[in-house]
């Protein structure tokens, strides 16, 4: 990375019309090199999240990418914090946030099941539950497995791109619907939607690939 | 569940709501408060539904799940909780 960085800085003195191409003078301390390699270890990381929120491969690329040149270009700013992970989430999520305003317009338009309604399959035309909601138990015997962990992340990714992107900029993220409306210009009331759809197609993909099929009567 | 509850509940001047309505209702309570009839709704209908408090049960572990999640997910230490 840092080696690319060089190569492009060099290009960039070719002139002006390579100006984007200068990267922030990073390498000039040397003890920033084994920063840069902690910073990178964890680059496979901040991109699940990229791409958990994002869910657009490019998007993740560029918030990512932003948040490892802000880091590098700052390390000082990292002094007397004890966790570099949570330091660089932090960064990361403001990234993702300008992302989200950036591409606000294709971040919000319904494709695949965005628009299927899950309250028809729920409940009955009287609106009564068709099936009696299944006691979840104890959360605690469930937090306690990684696995569990693995089934909410894997529910989660499963969640169609509007509704996923809605439902974690609420959960991780945890901006209130205003913030969440000002930054993809969309009304509370398709933001409503969007989580309402969400959260159920949650609980129903927490139903089946964590509680079993079955319901109890 | 008491039965004056019960009796309260099935005076007229409430407005009845349906399963469909309070699980909305619900949802909606995780990101914004519900306006006073509403949560007046919600309390009564929880009162004679066996359904409602199955699925308001089922949110709240979800919003502890999310939270605990993103606790996990985020911190340096080994991702086992």
């Amino acid at each position: 990375m840092l080696k690319k960085a060089c190569r492009l800085r060099q290009l960039g003195a070719v002139g002006q019309r390579y100006a984007f191409l200068t990267l922030p003078d990073v390498s000039a301390h040397p003890s920033t090199l084994d920063f840069a390699r902690q910073v990178e270890a964890l680059r496979p990381q901040l991109m699940r999240f990229a791409r958990t929120q994002l869910r657009n491969e490019a998007w993740a690329e560029d918030a990512v990418s932003e948040t490892l040149l802000a880091a590098l270009e700052k390390p000082q700013a990292f002094a007397g914090q004890s966790q570099l992970k949570t330091w660089l989430v932090g960064i990361l999520k403001h990234k993702v946030v300008d992302q989200l305003r950036r591409h606000s317009r294709e971040a919000t338009v319904l494709v695949g099941d965005d628009g299927e309604d899950l309250d028809e399959l729920l409940f009955a035309p009287d609106g009564h539950f068709r099936e009696m909601p299944q006691d979840w138990g104890n959360p605690d015997a469930a937090f306690g497995q990684r696995q569990f962990f693995e089934v909410l992340e894997a529910c989660i990714e499963h969640l169609p791109p509007a509704q996923g992107r809605v439902f974690m900029m609420r959960e991780w993220l945890e901006l209130d619907t205003d913030e969440i409306c000002k930054e993809l210009s969309i009304s509370a009331t398709n933001l409503w939607v969007m989580l309402h759809r969400a959260r159920l197609r949650l609980r129903e993909c927490l139903q089946l690939r964590w509680f079993g099929t079955a319901a109890t009567p | 569940m008491s039965t004056w509850i019960r009796k309260l509940y099935a005076m007229p001047m409430w407005p009845r709501r349906t399963c469909r309505q309070v699980t909305e209702m619900v949802l909606r309570n995780e990101d914004q408060a519900l306006a006073l009839h509403e949560r007046v709704a919600v309390r009564l209908h929880m009162q004679v539904c066996k359904a409602c408090p199955r699925f308001l049960q089922q949110v709240a572990f979800m919003r502890e799940a999310m939270g605990r999640w993103r606790r996990y997910a985020e911190s340096d230490e080994a991702p086992s909780p």
